[in-house]
């Protein structure tokens, strides 16, 4: 048998990596692929992925996600140059990608594990199923490629730490920086670069942190440099793209909801059968009280970090691998600031590198401290072996979830069907399939599931409104308005349904208020006009609401122009409240527009009926 | 008699490396403070090119992206900007290049500018380290001469500053290197060079990296740095010879500039002011008088301490400080760029005088402590309240709609005449001329249909006398209460 050399394991390890995945060669695009890759022109060639390297990761207007990733859509687009879309490329480039990572991989266990203990690690890392989500969906390319890059960014810090001339130390400087900047572009994950490095360096007894401060100011000035850059043109979206179950919480509230998530990772990452491809509610579910199960994820999270800082001298293999873990995985784990996922298996793929080296630390420990009792040892071996072909069976077993987009949408609700989301998106295939009231039916259910997501009601009202339920349009609408009251958007679901109910005077009072909440909204001043177009209402005061709208939307010469029309109609006795509404709904524009005008109509306002300047002072009806 | 082991001990320290303090690290560190400073000061949502100089390096810089030259593409006949120093918009039209979309692309602009800045404060801490002072000392005063409001507001703006400061910084550093030689006498003299195709201050570089060479009596290398200087502008400066012929709507625009500050007709006489205006911002101007003779005291003994170890140092930031005096087209935001020298300078001047004799203490003491006092703290303030940012941010609104209403409802070919008309190009793509008292016949000539006034306190700025001056040939498209007006222009018959 052949000796086990550096070189053995990591191809070992490479092929085990390919061998697990080889099913998603047959896959098509699944779940984001379709939006993000197989219908977005800047993933279809080169030139368009770098026409598109400063914008939003997201095509379209879909900006809310917060995400700049444009070398994964570089890669995407040199992947459809080279294979003209076919998706088995896509899966056998994230495949190769994948093996590359778990080599890169034990280079880094090499550091604290001997060599047949970094093998079994970087084992461990290729076939764990938690990683499933990463490589067989196309987009969680992403997550391996950020991988890639922090594993080299670590492996050349080492090289730079032990170099001996200055050219070589640059040189090494350059690649680190390369790397970091790389990944930056991949994922945000890459932020951890400089404090996975200090871990590294700090574990190392023979490192000196103050011969790296050159190290270390590179790669804080890089990675200011790019956060500047990323709040620019995403960062901005990262607070509204907050996920719903946490949406609105308080930080107190957020933390009763997050620590018993806290327990689902690390069952994720030690026994990894049961998994899912979303975790909103009721997977995980919204909490606004402290509970048991909140206190129990506590104590575990502090016994974990307790753990890797306790180990630090006896077992640096584990310390490394745990606070690496939490290093990685605390930007998205909601404990510190709220994010846009509250859990994705997808955000453990470099997490994973805790339960690798606890598990190669404890193959090799093995044979170091227990020498003499052959029995214990291969107990503990034939353990690691057995769960070892757990995880490999879990993996090829989980590939096939993600087939293709129908696949991931059916057996997600049928595995989780107490996800919402998964309602949802079950609507929506009904809908297309051209079934209605299933979709309907799913929309209502989804609501009932999570009634504190108003955007259900995006479904739903439509849903019903489709099939000539108004009622059932409204209930979901008023829902949804009473949840979030000031967003426009909602305010026009009941709008709508007010209409197909008949109730236009209901119906414009929620106009008005909605634009009394959202002053700023064009949608409310939309959907006013429209609201005043259906009631028949008198020319002047169109004239008014139109010129509010143009002004809203920039048109200043538009509302201008519309001001001089709509004024010069103005009746000189004001009688009907929504008259004295209009013009006081107006005057700010004026002042801005026509001052002297805005006077005059004050003046007339002042001499309206009591019941109409009390109106305007804010008596708006219910709906 | 040595023992053994103190044999063994002095060898093995003989062999191994000096471990390195975290001093040695100051540069870079001092670099990144202030990168980090720097991009923290930044103004993300303000409108640039209000302030002309850097509208105008932004206007070339798209000219040069789209590989139109050094032309003023938003004149309806282009004009050639002999006026302008090529090197930072050539340098930001690489921007362009990648991310032609303005202003979103602006965000990597100022990531440049304040990099150029982290940049300059290492090189001129590498320079101050090498001086014969105590390092925390001398990099704590190049940090604080960075932080400056004016000096972390250059990066705000497109301005050429932080580019010329990098330039300078490496030339200096350079020419003060031990053990030169002609090929660093040659690179200090390229970075002067380059200096001067940067900014007007730039021709003083050359001068003193040049006169601190021949003053070392190093003649060969004072040759060899003023030849490859001379080599590097030359082509720019044919260039401007060749088309200096200032007619039509190039005059517009070389009397544009000038309104604009940039050709400032007249000798300036400024001097020091405006680095002590930057050091003493919050003193009286009682105060000042004071204070400003002491700050200057104190630079002039910095400026006599270092000679010796420093002397291009020491000659390129009198000759600017001179140049300034004298040149007629420095205006201040160029000499700023000497403030952290200044500091630095002033800072060595304080510590050597403190050491003078041991009855000046007292005094030197105060003095150092008065000018701390008026500089720290205001500067911390405006620092961290971006107070510099203020004005810019605060006409953002009214802007914002201005542009706005341009964009979506002038048609692309209108031709508009305006008192801000490179940031009104910038924003809304449309050409645009100044604003000009003669509009009957510029305006006509040019094809004006519209007239925007921005109400921005600029040179030039259209006024209601120019407005009702134009009678009927203007009517109001909109006009905010204290804000922008647009207006429909036609020829008069």
């Amino acid at each position: 048998m052949p000796a086990l050399t550096r070189f053995r394991a990591q191809l070992l390890c490479a092929v085990v990596a390919g061998m697990v995945y080889v099913g998603v060669l047959g896959h098509d695009w699944a779940g984001d692929d379709v939006p993000i890759i197989a219908t977005n022109v800047a993933a279809h060639s080169i030139s368009g992925a770098t026409s598109a390297f400063f914008s939003p990761y997201w095509p379209g207007d879909v900006t809310i996600s917060g995400q700049h990733r444009p070398l994964v859509m570089l890669s995407y687009a040199v992947d459809w140059t080279l294979s003209n879309g076919t998706p088995a490329w896509f899966h056998f480039v994230n495949l190769l990608i994948h093996a590359g990572a778990t080599v890169l991989f034990v280079s880094v266990a090499l550091a604290w594990l001997p060599l047949p203990g970094a093998t079994v690690a970087g084992l461990t890392f290729a076939v764990h199923p938690v990683h499933v989500e990463a490589v067989a969906n196309v987009v969680g390319r992403a997550e391996v490629l950020v991988a890639l890059g922090v594993f080299a960014c670590m492996l050349a810090a080492r090289h730079y730490r032990t170099a001996v001339t200055p050219r070589a130390r640059a040189g090494w400087l350059s690649v680190v920086l390369v790397s970091l900047l790389a990944s930056l572009f991949v994922k945000e994950h890459a932020v951890i670069v400089v404090a996975v490095v200090l871990l590294d360096e700090l574990l190392d007894s023979n490192g000196n942190p103050r011969r790296s401060a050159m190290l270390y100011a590179s790669i804080l000035a890089v990675t200011f440099g790019w956060l500047y850059l990323w709040t620019a043109i995403a960062g901005q979206f990262v607070s509204l793209a907050e996920a719903a179950t946490i949406r609105g919480l308080s930080t107190g509230e957020r933390l009763a909801t997050m620590f018993p998530a806290q327990l689902d990772v690390v069952r994720l990452l030690v026994f990894p059968l049961d998994l899912a491809a979303d975790y909103n509610p009721q997977v995980i579910p919204r909490r606004t009280e402290w509970s048991t199960l909140a206190t129990t994820g506590l104590l575990t999270t502090t016994a974990i970090v307790t753990l890797g800082v306790a180990v630090w001298r006896k077992a640096p293999a584990i310390a490394f691998g745990i606070l690496f873990a939490i290093m990685s995985y605390a930007p998205t784990s909601n404990l510190v600031f709220s994010s846009g996922i509250v859990l994705a298996e997808r955000n453990l793929y470099l997490a994973v590198v805790a339960t690798a080296m606890v598990i190669g630390w404890l193959f090799s420990h093995s044979f170091e401290t227990i020498p003499g009792r052959s029995g214990l040892r291969a107990l503990v071996v034939g353990s690691i072996a057995t769960l070892l072909v757990v995880y490999a069976v879990r993996t090829v077993t989980r590939v096939p979830f993600w087939r293709d987009s129908d696949n991931v949408l059916l057996m997600d609700y049928a595995e989780h069907s107490e996800n919402y989301r998964a309602r949802l998106r079950l609507g929506r295939f009904y809908r297309n399939a051209g079934n209605l009231p299933a979709a309907l039916t799913e929309a209502i259910t989804a609501g009932a599931i999570f009634p504190e997501d108003p955007w259900v009601a995006q479904y739903s009202v439509v849903r019903a409104l489709d099939l000539g339920l108004p009622d059932v349009a409204f209930a979901e609408a008023q829902r949804a308005y009473n949840i979030e009251p000031t967003h426009a958007s909602f305010a026009r679901l009941v709008v709508r349904a007010r209409f197909a109910q008949g109730e236009l005077d209901s119906a414009a009072a929620v106009a008005r208020r909605s634009i009394v909440a959202a002053p700023d909204s064009p949608i409310a001043m939309w959907t006013y006009t429209q609201v005043l177009d259906s009631l028949g209402a008198s020319r002047w005061q169109r004239h008014l609401a139109q010129a509010r709208f143009d002004f809203l939307e920039g048109r200043l010469g538009n509302a201008s122009a519309r001001i001089d029309s709509g004024l010069a109609t103005v009746p000189p006795d004001l009688a009907r409240p929504p008259e004295c509404w209009e013009l006081t709904q107006t005057i700010p524009v004026l002042r801005a527009l026509k001052p002297d005008a805005a006077d005059t109509f004050q003046l007339l306002l002042r001499s309206a009926t009591p019941e109409c300047r009390s109106f305007s002072a804010g008596g708006l009806r219910a709906p | 008699m040595l023992t053994r082991s103190v044999v063994v001990k002095s060898m093995a320290s003989a062999m191994s490396p000096r471990q390195p303090r975290l001093i040695d690290y100051g540069p870079q560190l001092v670099g990144l403070f202030v990168f980090v400073l720097a991009l923290w000061a930044q103004v993300g949502d303000a409108f640039v090119g209000r302030f002309m100089g850097d509208g105008l390096n932004l206007v070339l810089a798209k000219a040069l992206a789209r590989g139109d030259g050094m032309l003023l593409i938003h004149f309806p006949d282009a004009v050639p900007a002999r006026w302008i120093h090529p090197l930072y918009p050539f340098v930001i039209s690489l921007v362009g290049k990648v991310w032609p979309t303005f202003p979103d692309n602006l965000v990597l602009i100022q990531i440049l500018d304040s990099a150029f800045l982290g940049v300059a404060a290492w090189i001129v801490s590498l320079h101050v380290r090498r001086l014969d002072f105590s390092p925390l000392y001398a990099l704590t005063a190049v940090a604080l001469g960075f932080s400056s409001a004016s000096i972390l507001s250059l990066s705000v703006s497109a301005f050429a500053e932080p580019l010329l400061l990098v330039l300078a910084a490496g030339a200096v550093l350079l020419a003060d290197r031990k053990g030169l030689s002609r090929w660093t006498a040659a690179a200090s003299g390229l970075l002067a060079g380059a200096s001067m195709l940067t900014g007007n201050i730039g021709v003083f570089v050359v001068v003193g990296v040049v006169t601190a060479f021949a003053l070392q009596k190093r003649v060969g290398f004072a040759v060899v740095a003023a030849v490859v200087a001379t080599i590097v502008v030359i082509p720019w400066l044919a260039w401007t010879i060749r088309v200096a012929d200032p007619t039509g709507l190039a005059a517009v625009a070389v009397e544009s500039a000038r309104q604009a500050g940039e050709l400032d007709g007249v000798i300036s006489w400024q001097g020091l002011g405006p680095l002590v205006n930057l050091l003493l911002p919050s003193l009286p101007r009682w105060m000042m008088f004071v204070a400003g003779p002491i700050a200057a005291g104190f630079f002039g003994v910095g400026l006599l301490s270092v000679f010796r170890t420093a002397p291009a140092l020491v000659i390129v930031v009198s000759t600017c400080i001179m140049g300034a005096w004298l040149h007629p087209a420095v205006v201040p935001r160029n000499e700023w760029i000497l403030f952290p020298w200044f500091v630095v300078l002033l800072a060595i001047g304080a510590s050597r005088s403190w050491g003078y004799a041991r009855q000046t203490r007292i005094p030197v003491f105060l003095a150092f402590v008065v000018l701390s006092v008026a500089y720290v703290p205001r500067t911390a303030v405006s620092v961290a309240s971006r107070q510099y940012a203020a004005s810019l941010v605060g006409q953002n609104d009214f802007l914002r709609r201005l542009f706005l209403s341009i964009n979506v409802e002038l048609p692309e070919d209108a031709v508009i005449a305006s008192d801000a008309e490179a940031m009104v190009h910038l924003y809304t793509g449309r050409l645009v001329i100044p604003a000009r008292s003669d509009f009957s016949r510029t305006y006509c000539n040019a094809g004006v249909t519209h007239v925007a006034r921005t109400n921005l306190p600029v040179p030039g700025a259209i006024d209601d006398e120019l407005i009702r001056a134009m009678g009927s040939s203007v009517s109001t498209v909109f006009s905010l209460t204290d804000g922008p007006s647009l207006y429909h222009f036609t020829c008069p018959r």
